[in-house]
């Protein structure tokens, strides 16, 4: 009976009616109904029954009380206590219900436990209290209404945490403010150190910040040494920390001084700072000359030695880049955001033609009155860099210091055995200066072969060829001019630094020719002046073949004239030897000085203009500050420097220029090469920092690719800057990365890049071509449907493509490009590479009018009546981003360029030279003026040029009102000039620009800049692969050369020695490119059809040079004596050809 | 992490090459004696926290090469120092000879205010002694600076030396002389010394005016 009513009892209910006996079960039946607050249901059962109200089961170990206060089912909680239930029951991590009910904010619940005597101080096995979850959760009324029953306020968890520090941690404003009303301790730290107020600021809780900060929060440091401020910074909240500036100003100081801990990141002190600097503009001064005295003396501790090198330059560094950002960023500047200028490898971006398109602009004083406050009328930035200053005059004393240890480490390479020099020198002049000469000849020709060996001696050796070569000077003009000769290369470069110093720009409007000729213009005036008039032949004496073919001379350096817009002033060759093309120099006497006195040199003092002298053993400069004139005595002889503009006389001293005699006290001998390798890096890394500050603090015109205060500073220490790199050249790519960025710089320093191993700057070029866009260059080998490229062959080939590339972005490319042929299954490197080879050749192709072939029909330049499509400019950028992604993806083209079109792709100024890669002939006749008098030849020239236009002739005038011009001798030079810079640049400069357009896109220009215009070909078509022996078989011999003389032997023997690199150099050296024909030596061209290479006997001199007649591929060998003779003056010239010139 | 100091001062250490300049800085900040001494390149820093009057000065000290060769470097140091020691050795007249040179630079390039001490260092080589200390001391009188004679090797009168030069200092703050906010004058302002008072803020919850 009963159990029928039971049942039916149960069937009614829809539920049991009764609990099973064991209580497990019974919880686990009654539990979801605890849940659902069926509190009628739950005392019927438990009532009907002998279950244990305090049973604790399931995985939680938790009782029915645990339920039905975690979810607030008021009745069942209250009928549970009513039963007996255990109030203060803890599950399995020991969480009581008042716990729960705490952590979910059931305030009746809570009430009725406390009523039934809830115990509050117990934790649950993390020391949790419910006043800790109250506070966590930010239940204030509830923690009020806790706190009424808890004696100790701070009531610790596990971890040593109280509840105002839940607080804060969640940020509750209005708990944490009941706890401190209820005087909850704010210094109370946890475990770890941690205040309150730490973890309020670790979470950016500006509320609670400032409440505790009003209340007299301390900034206590945690056990890790941290403060609340130092975390603010760290995690970048800018307000808070201003709220503890407010509180706490003098904590300014430990603000700035995170600005070096590398633990900080850059973004988020940048951001605090400049919060800080917009809210108050006494803040602003305060922190902006701050900041100048920290970046000085970071610079100083940079430099002082026993610093740690990595920690002083990542400090140094960062508080530099914090300072450019803070001085330009925009805070009161009512409108346009400038850019800061960073550089280094990290801040570049896109590749993109650089120099044109950086900005640094800003105002640097501040007029505007849109400024937020008006006591800011002395403008704090100036602040930020005036400290500074003290730095770079330090900078600059290093410098000047490394110069004079330069020029004195030459000395201590004293006197080997060593090879005197050849026969011919007349014997009595075989003196110990003679020998002393051999042995400088023959470090220079170590030095002149840049090899890696080890036994590379120290390019500070390179400053000591002037001193030889002045020397060598008084010695008769016999050996002088063998020397000199020998020294030829490098004599152009030393030469053309002083000759920079002389006259600022001066040099720059120097054509090739002009140097030539003020190498006897030598202010040592050691080379005696052979002639000074082309048609006499050259300085040496030698005469000079009417073709003369001016090898590899990059007119990058000289930065001829041609292209320079100031060359109105050209004037005839200087008849006599002050005069130099584009200024003078003053009279003086150059009837020099004996004595080239290696031991003492005094410098003029640039700065101050004044007079110092500089002795050896103890220098003593003319202070600039002091203004004192501070002499040392003995052993002194001036250079006055021509910084100055004034002459420069060599004091003669009695001295010997043997260095032998030179006393050099031990201890400054063991000291000296250290001071440069100790202090070098250090230096480089303050250069860095220098450059970083001249961009930002002031305007500079971006065309000049730097600062004018940078290049000043560059100009004054070229010798000691281009020692640096040539040590480290890495350094172009971290610290010094502002010459690549520069070609207004960079040209100082080519020669240094260009003097390393091609191989080497490959890998560099690669290497930080993939870094700058963050890949590896491996190429990712999945293949996005998306983004492949379908290509049909046939006739629409180009078009198509062109359509497709234009399409796809950049970036896209650069990371990953796949092409399929239509109806091919093929992908992958090598259809890519038939693609692009494809297109190139169809780039070519004439119908399209937009590349011509120079006259031998090997090399392509775009053509000046492209427009004929009118299309061609982006077809132009199509070509430049073909070029850039094969070149990017390691593919070589099957494409070659003229040289000077080379020479655009890398920004240098082309000359009237480069006409002689796309028209010899024509070349030889602008050669040709130049050479000889035109006064009296009839030939009635004038500044206008008839040009063929698909067929219709035009005049184009090279200048205004050319057409009315006559061609004379004055103004020839400029004639020749601009009809080369009509058809080398003018004409074709849209086509160019758009081509380069394309092709920065993916490799940018900085990079491409590490290699000469040769080795540009070879970037980009490879090294081909080169048959000696067809190249041998396939050779004419002329001029009493024939293929069984010994030196033809050797010439071809040394050829077979060596390097592939150089194999192809010489290749380049004779023909003009690196191309090997199709077919094979047989086929090589010249410019009137075929042509054999040709090797041409010319009778031995000493030290002389082989050289080169491209349109003929003839290579002119002197009669060398011995083999490895012919391999040394074959390496000088291949290697060194692009520094000077030769004559054979 | 950042150290508290109510200032900071910039100190110079100068002389001829060779007096110990580098030894009384590394036995200053380290308390020993450095055996293997080289010429200092350039220049060299370290730094110390010490006690004046109450006060807790942080000294920045920048340790000078003494190589003629170094001197324009060293020279672009001088400025903004707050004071100086002037060091020579008293077995070698010729450092002492040399004084008058260091102490013109000293005058003409760092601010005029500079306080500037003389040491005699290397007292303990007493037996060879080139230098007595009565003609030092009137060295130092007829051109106003402080003198003291040191041993780097020993320690004695080490710390003396840069106390005794940063109190003076102190001293003139203090009076006024010397005025810490002057840019160039080799003094800052460390943290506390901003405030009036080294409490916090009351719990009023206002702003001290200060």
């Amino acid at each position: 009976m009963e159990t029928l009513q039971k049942l039916a009892r149960s069937l009614r209910t829809a539920r049991a009616s009764d609990l099973p006996a064991d209580n497990d079960s019974a919880l686990s039946i009654m539990m979801p109904m605890v849940m659902q607050n069926q509190h009628r249901a739950v005392s019927e059962l438990i009532s009907s029954s002998s279950y244990d109200v305090s049973h604790k089961a399931g995985r939680a170990k938790r009782s029915l009380l645990h339920v039905a206060a975690n979810v607030g089912a008021y009745d069942c909680l209250a009928y549970l206590l009513r039963k007996g239930a255990d109030v203060n029951c803890q599950d399995i991590g020991g969480v009581t219900p008042l716990q729960l009910a705490a952590r979910n904010g059931h305030t009746k619940c809570i009430q009725k436990l406390l009523e039934c005597k809830a115990n509050i101080h117990i934790h649950n096995n993390e020391g949790m209290t419910a006043v800790h979850w109250l506070a966590s959760n930010g239940r204030t009324e509830l923690l009020g209404e806790l706190l009424k029953h808890i004696v100790d306020v701070d009531i610790e968890d596990s971890q040593g945490q109280t509840a105002l520090h839940n607080a804060c941690l969640s940020g509750h404003t209005s708990s944490v403010l009941l706890l401190l009303e209820r005087k909850a301790d704010m210094s109370k730290c946890d475990h770890k150190g941690c205040t309150p107020l730490f973890y309020a600021c670790r979470h950016g809780h500006q509320d609670c910040v400032r409440l505790l900060l009003s209340r007299g929060a301390q900034l206590l440091r945690t056990n890790d040494q941290e403060t609340p401020l130092d975390i603010a910074v760290k995690n970048g909240y800018e307000s808070v920390c201003a709220t503890i500036l407010e509180y706490y100003p003098s904590q300014l100081n430990s603000l700035l001084s995170l600005v070096k801990d590398t633990h900080v990141e850059e973004s988020k002190i940048y951001k605090v700072l400049r919060y800080l600097c917009q809210s108050n503009s006494s803040l602003q001064n305060k922190i902006m000359s701050d900041l100048g005295e920290l970046a000085a003396t970071a610079g100083r501790e940079l430099l002082s030695l026993s610093s740690d090198y990595d920690v002083a330059v990542a400090s140094f560094l960062r508080v530099i880049r914090l300072a450019c950002k803070l001085y330009v960023s925009p805070r009161l500047l009512g409108n346009s955001r400038p850019r800061v200028y960073t550089s280094g490898p990290s801040m570049y971006g896109r590749a993109d033609s650089t120099s044109s398109r950086i900005r640094a602009a800003f105002s640097g004083r501040l007029s505007s009155s849109t400024s937020t406050s008006s006591d800011d009328h002395e403008s704090p930035q100036t602040n930020v860099f005036a400290p500074l200053e003290e730095v770079w005059e330090a900078l600059e004393e290093w410098f000047l210091l490394l110069l004079s240890e330069m020029e004195d480490i030459e000395g201590e390479a004293g006197i080997g055995d060593c090879v005197l020099l050849d026969d011919g020198i007349d014997t009595r002049v075989k003196s110990p200066v003679t020998r002393h000469m051999s042995e400088t000849l023959h470090s220079t020709q170590r030095y002149s072969l840049f090899s890696k060996q080890d036994e590379l001696p120290d390019t500070e050796k390179k400053c000591s060829l002037s001193r030889s070569v002045s020397a060598s000077g008084r010695l008769g003009g016999e050996l002088s001019r063998n020397v000199a000769a020998a020294l030829v290369p490098y004599r152009v470069q030393s030469i053309r630094q002083k000759l920079l110093r002389m006259g600022s720009d001066a040099t720059f409007r120097l054509s090739q020719p002009a140097i030539e000729m003020n190498l006897a213009n030598f202010e040592d005036g050691s080379v005696s002046p052979g002639c000074n008039s082309p048609s006499e032949g050259n300085v040496f004496g030698f005469p000079v073949p009417t073709n003369m073919a001016f090898r590899r001379n990059s007119d990058r350096r000289s930065i001829s004239s041609i292209n320079s817009p100031t060359t109105a002033e050209s004037q005839p060759f200087p008849a006599n030897r002050s005069m130099v093309n584009g200024f003078s120099i003053p009279e003086r006497d150059t009837r020099v000085e004996p004595h080239m006195v290696r031991d003492t040199h005094a410098r003029r003092d640039t700065y101050a203009g004044q007079d110092t002298r500089m002795g050896r053993e103890s220098h003593a400069r003319r202070d600039t500050h002091a203004g004192q004139d501070t002499r040392v005595e003995r052993d002194i002889h001036t250079r006055r420097d021509i910084h100055a503009g004034q002459d420069t006389r060599v004091d003669m001293e009695q001295c010997d220029p043997r260095f032998d005699n030179r006393t050099v006290s031990p201890a400054f001998s063991s000291v000296d090469s250290d001071v440069i390798t100790m202090t070098a890096d250090r230096l480089c890394v303050i250069t860095h920092g220098f450059y970083l500050c001249c961009c930002n603090q002031s305007r500079w015109d971006r065309r000049n690719g730097a600062p004018p205060r940078f290049v000043e500073f560059v100009n004054r220490h070229e010798e000691v800057l281009q020692a640096l790199v040539a040590r480290n050249p890495k350094i172009l790519f971290s610290h010094f990365h502002f010459l690549l960025d520069s070609p207004v710089l960079m040209q100082k320093f080519v020669h240094v890049v260009l003097a390393q191993p091609f191989e080497e700057r490959q890998k560099w070029f690669y290497e930080n071509l993939f870094k700058q866009n963050n890949q590896d260059g491996q190429g990712s080998y999945n293949i996005d449907e998306k983004n492949v490229i379908e290509i049909k062959r046939g006739d629409s080939l180009f078009n198509t493509s062109c359509e497709v590339l234009s399409k796809i972005s950049t970036e896209i490319l650069k990371k990953n490009v796949v092409v399929r042929f239509q109806g091919e299954p093929g992908v992958g490197r090598g259809v890519l590479k038939e693609w692009l080879d494809l297109l190139s050749k169809e780039i070519l192709n004439p119908d399209y009018a937009l590349f011509t072939q120079s006259v031998d029909g090997t090399t392509f330049q775009p053509c000046s009546n492209s427009e004929i499509n009118p299309d061609h400019l982006n077809y132009f950028r199509f070509a430049g981003r073909i070029i850039g992604l094969s070149l990017y993806n390691r593919l070589h083209l099957n494409v070659y360029f003229t040289r000077s079109f080379y020479k655009h792709i890398l920004g240098i100024p082309v000359s009237y030279q480069d006409v002689s890669s796309i028209d010899p002939e024509y070349a030889k006749n602008l050669q040709w003026i130049l050479d000889n008098d035109i006064s009296d030849l009839g030939f009635d020239l004038t500044f206008a040029v008839e040009t063929d236009v698909f067929g219709t002739m035009r005049e184009i005038d090279l200048r205004s009102g050319g057409s009315q011009l006559m061609v004379n001798e004055e103004n020839k030079h400029e004639y020749v000039q601009l009809v080369a810079d009509l058809k080398l640049t003018r004409a074709i400069r849209p086509q160019i620009c758009s081509f380069l357009d394309g092709f920065h896109e993916f490799i940018p220009h900085s990079l491409v800049s590490l290699f000469d215009e040769y080795e540009l070909e070879l970037l980009m078509s490879g090294l081909p692969e080169v048959d000696m022996n067809d190249w041998e078989k396939n050779t004419t011999y002329a001029n009493g050369y024939d293929a069984e003389c010994p030196v033809i032997a050797w010439f071809w023997k040394v050829l077979r020695s060596l390097s592939k690199t150089d194999v192809v150099l010489l290749l380049q050296f004779a023909t003009g490119s690196s191309r090997v024909p199709l077919g094979g030596f047989s086929h090589l061209s010249g410019t009137s059809g075929p042509h054999q290479f040709c090797i041409s006997r010319v009778e031995f001199k000493p030290n002389l040079l082989p050289s080169a007649s491209t349109c003929f591929n003839m290579l002119r060998l002197p009669e060398y004596r011995s083999e490895d003779e012919l391999k040394e003056r074959l390496l000088v010239a291949l290697r060194c050809g692009s520094q000077g010139f030769d004559f054979a | 992490m950042s150290e508290t100091y109510d200032f900071l001062f910039k100190f110079l250490v100068i002389g001829s090459a060779g007096t110990g300049k580098s030894c009384l800085l590394h036995q200053f900040i380290e308390g020993k004696f450095k055996q293997d001494s080289s010429h200092t390149i350039g220049v060299e820093f370290g730094s110390r926290i010490i006690n004046v009057g109450g006060k807790s000065v942080k000294l920045q000290i920048w340790d000078t090469a003494g190589q003629e060769r170094f001197r324009s470097v060293t020279r672009s140091y001088y400025r903004g120092a707050a004071g100086a020691l002037l060091v020579y050795d008293i077995a070698s007249r010729e450092t002492y000879n040399a004084l008058t040179n260091w102490l013109t630079d000293a005058r003409t390039l760092a601010s005029p205010n500079i306080v500037i001490i003389l040491v005699g260092n290397k007292k303990d080589l007493d037996a060879e002694r080139e230098v007595t200390f009565m003609e030092a001391s009137r060295f130092a009188q007829e051109n106003e600076l402080m003198f003291l004679e040191s041993s780097a090797l020993t320690g004695e009168n080490v710390e003396e030396s840069f106390l005794k030069c940063s109190r003076t200092i102190l001293n003139k703050i203090e009076t006024g002389d010397l005025d810490p906010d002057r840019m160039g004058s080799g003094i800052q302002y460390g943290d506390p010394s901003r405030r009036r008072t080294l409490q916090p803020r009351n719990a009023d919850g206002g702003k001290c005016p200060c």
